[in-house]
Protein backbone atom coordinates (compact mmCIF):
# COMPACT_ATOMS: atom_id res chain seq x y z
CA UNK A 1 0.00 0.00 0.00
CA UNK A 2 1.15 3.29 -0.69
CA UNK A 3 0.97 6.61 1.19
CA UNK A 4 1.22 10.02 -0.50
CA UNK A 5 1.35 13.89 1.33
CA UNK A 6 -0.97 16.23 0.28
CA UNK A 7 -1.91 19.76 1.25
CA UNK A 8 -5.72 20.34 2.20
CA UNK A 9 -6.80 22.85 1.00
CA UNK A 10 -9.98 24.94 2.77
CA UNK A 11 -12.19 26.32 -0.02
CA UNK A 12 -15.33 27.59 1.77
CA UNK A 13 -19.14 26.60 1.61
CA UNK A 14 -17.72 23.44 2.98
CA UNK A 15 -15.55 22.25 0.17
CA UNK A 16 -11.48 21.20 0.44
CA UNK A 17 -9.33 20.30 -2.29
CA UNK A 18 -6.33 19.00 -2.01
CA UNK A 19 -2.65 19.39 -4.33
CA UNK A 20 0.51 17.41 -3.83
CA UNK A 21 2.95 18.18 -1.09
CA UNK A 22 5.47 19.24 -3.40
CA UNK A 23 2.74 21.35 -5.57
CA UNK A 24 2.36 24.18 -3.15
CA UNK A 25 5.03 26.65 -2.51
CA UNK A 26 3.62 29.30 -1.19
CA UNK A 27 1.17 30.98 1.25
CA UNK A 28 0.05 34.44 1.14
CA UNK A 29 -1.66 36.31 3.61
CA UNK A 30 -4.04 39.17 2.80
CA UNK A 31 -2.91 38.79 -0.76
CA UNK A 32 -3.24 41.82 -2.33
CA UNK A 33 -5.76 41.14 -5.55
CA UNK A 34 -6.32 43.15 -8.46
CA UNK A 35 -9.60 42.50 -10.36
CA UNK A 36 -9.17 42.05 -13.99
CA UNK A 37 -11.96 43.04 -16.33
CA UNK A 38 -13.80 40.55 -18.68
CA UNK A 39 -11.89 37.69 -17.43
CA UNK A 40 -13.72 34.29 -16.00
CA UNK A 41 -15.73 34.77 -12.67
CA UNK A 42 -13.57 32.22 -10.96
CA UNK A 43 -10.17 33.04 -12.33
CA UNK A 44 -11.28 37.02 -12.20
CA UNK A 45 -7.87 38.35 -10.09
CA UNK A 46 -4.51 38.58 -10.05
CA UNK A 47 -1.62 38.85 -7.49
CA UNK A 48 1.94 39.85 -7.64
CA UNK A 49 4.21 37.30 -5.64
CA UNK A 50 8.16 38.08 -6.37
CA UNK A 51 8.08 39.98 -8.87
CA UNK A 52 5.48 37.65 -10.84
CA UNK A 53 2.26 38.36 -11.80
CA UNK A 54 -0.04 34.84 -10.66
CA UNK A 55 -3.58 34.44 -11.71
CA UNK A 56 -6.13 33.42 -9.02
CA UNK A 57 -8.14 30.88 -8.98
CA UNK A 58 -11.73 30.44 -6.87
CA UNK A 59 -12.89 27.07 -6.65
CA UNK A 60 -15.30 27.66 -4.52
CA UNK A 61 -17.13 30.20 -7.32
CA UNK A 62 -16.62 27.82 -10.20
CA UNK A 63 -18.53 25.00 -7.86
CA UNK A 64 -21.25 27.62 -7.44
CA UNK A 65 -20.39 27.43 -3.59
CA UNK A 66 -19.46 31.51 -3.51
CA UNK A 67 -20.22 34.59 -5.16
CA UNK A 68 -17.02 35.81 -7.50
CA UNK A 69 -15.00 38.66 -6.31
CA UNK A 70 -15.10 38.05 -2.53
CA UNK A 71 -12.71 39.08 0.05
CA UNK A 72 -9.89 36.84 0.72
CA UNK A 73 -7.47 36.73 3.51
CA UNK A 74 -5.40 33.56 2.08
CA UNK A 75 -4.09 32.19 -0.89
CA UNK A 76 -1.91 28.58 -1.30
CA UNK A 77 0.55 29.37 -4.43
CA UNK A 78 0.78 26.16 -6.35
CA UNK A 79 3.35 25.68 -9.19
CA UNK A 80 2.46 23.49 -12.09
CA UNK A 81 4.52 22.29 -14.81
CA UNK A 82 3.08 24.86 -18.00
CA UNK A 83 4.16 24.67 -21.75
CA UNK A 84 7.17 27.37 -20.79
CA UNK A 85 8.17 25.36 -18.08
CA UNK A 86 7.70 25.75 -14.23
CA UNK A 87 4.56 28.08 -13.74
CA UNK A 88 2.76 29.65 -11.04
CA UNK A 89 -0.79 29.94 -9.90
CA UNK A 90 -3.04 30.85 -6.74
CA UNK A 91 -5.82 29.16 -5.19
CA UNK A 92 -8.08 31.13 -2.51
CA UNK A 93 -8.47 29.72 0.68
CA UNK A 94 -10.97 30.56 3.45
CA UNK A 95 -8.53 28.99 6.13
CA UNK A 96 -4.59 27.35 6.73
CA UNK A 97 -3.94 24.41 4.42
CA UNK A 98 -3.33 20.92 6.12
CA UNK A 99 -0.89 18.62 6.26
CA UNK A 100 -2.27 15.12 5.23
CA UNK A 101 -0.94 11.70 4.62
CA UNK A 102 -3.24 10.02 2.33
CA UNK A 103 -3.00 6.48 1.44
CA UNK A 104 -4.35 4.21 -1.45
CA UNK A 105 -7.08 2.61 0.38
CA UNK A 106 -8.58 6.05 1.36
CA UNK A 107 -9.47 6.55 -2.52
CA UNK A 108 -12.97 7.43 -3.26
CA UNK A 109 -15.19 8.14 -6.11
CA UNK A 110 -16.10 12.22 -6.99
CA UNK A 111 -18.47 13.27 -5.41
CA UNK A 112 -21.88 13.47 -7.78
CA UNK A 113 -22.45 17.09 -6.28
CA UNK A 114 -21.23 19.87 -7.97
CA UNK A 115 -20.95 18.10 -11.32
CA UNK A 116 -18.29 20.54 -11.87
CA UNK A 117 -15.68 19.07 -9.77
CA UNK A 118 -15.40 16.65 -12.63
CA UNK A 119 -13.91 19.02 -14.84
CA UNK A 120 -10.51 19.96 -12.25
CA UNK A 121 -9.80 16.70 -10.11
CA UNK A 122 -8.35 13.47 -11.36
CA UNK A 123 -9.06 11.44 -8.22
CA UNK A 124 -10.27 11.68 -4.78
CA UNK A 125 -10.17 10.48 -1.08
CA UNK A 126 -12.00 10.04 1.93
CA UNK A 127 -10.26 12.12 5.28
CA UNK A 128 -12.03 11.58 8.30
CA UNK A 129 -15.84 12.91 7.86
CA UNK A 130 -14.18 14.49 4.20
CA UNK A 131 -14.39 13.77 0.86
CA UNK A 132 -11.33 15.56 -0.78
CA UNK A 133 -10.86 15.91 -4.76
CA UNK A 134 -7.21 16.19 -6.04
CA UNK A 135 -7.40 18.61 -8.53
CA UNK A 136 -5.44 18.93 -11.88
CA UNK A 137 -3.50 22.51 -11.40
CA UNK A 138 -1.80 22.63 -14.77
CA UNK A 139 -5.25 21.83 -15.94
CA UNK A 140 -7.10 24.43 -14.22
CA UNK A 141 -4.30 27.38 -15.43
CA UNK A 142 -4.45 25.81 -18.70
CA UNK A 143 -7.85 27.85 -20.78
CA UNK A 144 -9.63 24.64 -20.60
CA UNK A 145 -11.84 26.01 -18.00
CA UNK A 146 -11.71 29.81 -18.74
CA UNK A 147 -14.88 29.70 -21.42
CA UNK A 148 -17.24 27.61 -19.31
CA UNK A 149 -19.86 30.01 -17.46
CA UNK A 150 -20.34 29.64 -13.94
CA UNK A 151 -24.06 27.59 -13.21
CA UNK B 1 13.70 59.81 -8.77
CA UNK B 2 10.17 60.35 -10.20
CA UNK B 3 9.65 57.55 -13.04
CA UNK B 4 8.02 60.01 -15.18
CA UNK B 5 10.97 62.17 -15.23
CA UNK B 6 13.62 59.34 -15.66
CA UNK B 7 14.91 59.01 -18.74
CA UNK B 8 13.68 55.21 -20.19
CA UNK B 9 16.45 52.38 -20.21
CA UNK B 10 17.41 50.64 -22.88
CA UNK B 11 14.34 47.87 -23.37
CA UNK B 12 11.65 50.49 -22.09
CA UNK B 13 9.05 50.18 -24.30
CA UNK B 14 6.54 53.48 -24.52
CA UNK B 15 2.54 53.43 -23.27
CA UNK B 16 -0.13 55.58 -22.85
CA UNK B 17 -1.48 54.93 -19.37
CA UNK B 18 -5.75 55.34 -19.44
CA UNK B 19 -7.19 56.05 -16.44
CA UNK B 20 -10.71 54.51 -16.44
CA UNK B 21 -13.29 54.58 -13.24
CA UNK B 22 -10.41 53.26 -11.49
CA UNK B 23 -8.61 50.55 -14.15
CA UNK B 24 -5.35 51.92 -15.25
CA UNK B 25 -5.00 50.64 -18.70
CA UNK B 26 -2.35 50.56 -20.76
CA UNK B 27 -1.65 50.41 -24.56
CA UNK B 28 1.14 51.31 -26.84
CA UNK B 29 1.90 55.00 -27.22
CA UNK B 30 1.89 54.94 -30.70
CA UNK B 31 -1.79 53.80 -30.52
CA UNK B 32 -2.69 57.06 -29.23
CA UNK B 33 -3.58 59.88 -31.90
CA UNK B 34 -4.42 62.60 -30.27
CA UNK B 35 -5.98 63.71 -26.64
CA UNK B 36 -8.85 66.03 -27.02
CA UNK B 37 -10.97 67.85 -23.95
CA UNK B 38 -13.88 66.25 -23.02
CA UNK B 39 -15.78 69.66 -24.07
CA UNK B 40 -15.11 69.06 -27.51
CA UNK B 41 -17.73 66.28 -27.52
CA UNK B 42 -20.54 66.28 -29.41
CA UNK B 43 -23.00 64.08 -27.22
CA UNK B 44 -25.82 64.41 -30.41
CA UNK B 45 -27.37 61.35 -31.86
CA UNK B 46 -24.55 59.15 -29.89
CA UNK B 47 -23.18 55.75 -31.52
CA UNK B 48 -24.56 52.77 -29.46
CA UNK B 49 -23.12 52.20 -26.17
CA UNK B 50 -20.83 55.39 -26.87
CA UNK B 51 -21.72 58.65 -25.37
CA UNK B 52 -21.05 61.19 -28.43
CA UNK B 53 -18.67 62.02 -31.21
CA UNK B 54 -15.25 63.92 -31.50
CA UNK B 55 -14.52 65.54 -34.44
CA UNK B 56 -11.29 65.27 -36.19
CA UNK B 57 -10.63 67.51 -39.26
CA UNK B 58 -13.36 66.13 -41.83
CA UNK B 59 -14.38 62.65 -39.77
CA UNK B 60 -15.51 62.22 -36.55
CA UNK B 61 -15.25 59.37 -34.21
CA UNK B 62 -17.00 57.57 -32.09
CA UNK B 63 -16.62 58.37 -28.05
CA UNK B 64 -16.96 55.77 -25.33
CA UNK B 65 -17.06 55.97 -21.82
CA UNK B 66 -16.35 52.53 -19.99
CA UNK B 67 -16.16 51.68 -16.28
CA UNK B 68 -13.64 50.13 -14.59
CA UNK B 69 -15.06 46.63 -15.65
CA UNK B 70 -14.67 48.00 -19.47
CA UNK B 71 -18.79 48.54 -19.08
CA UNK B 72 -20.55 50.90 -21.18
CA UNK B 73 -21.33 54.41 -19.34
CA UNK B 74 -24.35 56.50 -20.55
CA UNK B 75 -23.73 59.23 -18.94
CA UNK B 76 -20.37 61.74 -18.98
CA UNK B 77 -18.67 61.69 -15.50
CA UNK B 78 -17.49 65.28 -14.24
CA UNK B 79 -13.81 63.63 -13.37
CA UNK B 80 -13.63 62.38 -16.88
CA UNK B 81 -11.68 65.34 -19.21
CA UNK B 82 -9.63 63.51 -21.39
CA UNK B 83 -10.57 61.79 -24.67
CA UNK B 84 -8.15 60.14 -25.88
CA UNK B 85 -8.25 59.13 -29.64
CA UNK B 86 -6.82 55.60 -30.61
CA UNK B 87 -5.99 54.75 -34.01
CA UNK B 88 -7.27 51.63 -34.93
CA UNK B 89 -5.66 51.37 -38.11
CA UNK B 90 -7.92 53.04 -40.78
CA UNK B 91 -10.42 54.20 -38.48
CA UNK B 92 -10.36 55.25 -34.55
CA UNK B 93 -12.46 54.96 -31.48
CA UNK B 94 -12.09 57.52 -28.88
CA UNK B 95 -12.17 56.70 -24.95
CA UNK B 96 -13.63 59.10 -22.55
CA UNK B 97 -10.76 58.83 -19.51
CA UNK B 98 -10.50 60.56 -15.82
CA UNK B 99 -6.46 60.74 -16.89
CA UNK B 100 -3.98 59.55 -19.62
CA UNK B 101 -0.08 59.80 -18.65
CA UNK B 102 2.90 58.22 -19.95
CA UNK B 103 4.85 55.53 -19.23
CA UNK B 104 7.53 53.44 -19.58
CA UNK B 105 7.63 50.19 -18.77
CA UNK B 106 10.61 47.09 -19.22
CA UNK B 107 9.67 44.79 -21.96
CA UNK B 108 11.39 41.45 -19.93
CA UNK B 109 8.49 42.78 -17.49
CA UNK B 110 5.39 42.43 -19.52
CA UNK B 111 3.52 39.13 -19.10
CA UNK B 112 0.68 38.00 -21.50
CA UNK B 113 -2.58 37.60 -19.77
CA UNK B 114 -2.64 34.02 -18.23
CA UNK B 115 -4.42 31.25 -19.62
CA UNK B 116 -6.76 30.49 -17.39
CA UNK B 117 -8.17 34.49 -17.46
CA UNK B 118 -8.43 34.59 -21.40
CA UNK B 119 -12.13 35.05 -22.90
CA UNK B 120 -12.70 35.14 -26.82
CA UNK B 121 -12.89 39.06 -27.88
CA UNK B 122 -11.66 40.55 -24.80
CA UNK B 123 -9.63 43.25 -24.96
CA UNK B 124 -6.89 42.89 -22.41
CA UNK B 125 -3.78 40.78 -23.73
CA UNK B 126 -1.42 40.86 -21.23
CA UNK B 127 -0.45 42.17 -17.26
CA UNK B 128 2.31 44.50 -16.17
CA UNK B 129 3.42 45.51 -12.82
CA UNK B 130 3.76 49.57 -11.42
CA UNK B 131 4.77 50.27 -8.19
CA UNK B 132 3.63 47.31 -6.80
CA UNK B 133 0.43 47.18 -8.70
CA UNK B 134 -1.09 45.22 -11.70
CA UNK B 135 -1.48 46.99 -15.27
CA UNK B 136 -3.81 45.69 -17.56
CA UNK B 137 -2.47 46.26 -21.10
CA UNK B 138 -4.55 46.18 -24.42
CA UNK B 139 -4.13 48.10 -27.97
CA UNK B 140 -6.04 50.08 -29.89
CA UNK B 141 -6.96 47.27 -32.29
CA UNK B 142 -8.30 45.15 -29.50
CA UNK B 143 -10.46 47.98 -27.90
CA UNK B 144 -11.84 48.55 -30.98
CA UNK B 145 -12.74 45.41 -31.75
CA UNK B 146 -13.75 44.63 -28.15
CA UNK B 147 -15.92 48.01 -28.68
CA UNK B 148 -17.33 46.75 -31.89
CA UNK B 149 -18.39 43.56 -30.03
CA UNK B 150 -19.98 45.12 -27.53
CA UNK B 151 -22.52 46.91 -29.65
CA UNK B 152 -23.57 43.55 -31.16
CA UNK B 153 -24.52 41.97 -27.97
CA UNK B 154 -26.48 44.60 -26.37
CA UNK B 155 -28.31 45.46 -29.94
Amino acid sequence: MSVANAWLLPLGGKHWAAVGAHQMVHLVYEPQLTPIPLTPPHCSHALILEGHILPVWDIAVWLGAALPGRATHLAAVVAYAGSDGRQLGAIQLVGPPVRATVSDDAACPLPETPARWRSIAISCFRHGDQVVPVVDVAHMFSDACAARRVP
Amino acid sequence: MDRYDAPPTSGDLAFSLLTLGGLRLAVPQADIDTLEPAADIDPASPPPNGIGWIRLGRQRWPVFCLNGELRPRYERPADHGTCAVLNAGGHAIALLCTDVSLLHLPAAGLAPLPPAMALPGRPIRGLAQMDGAVLCLSSARDLAEYVKTMIYETH
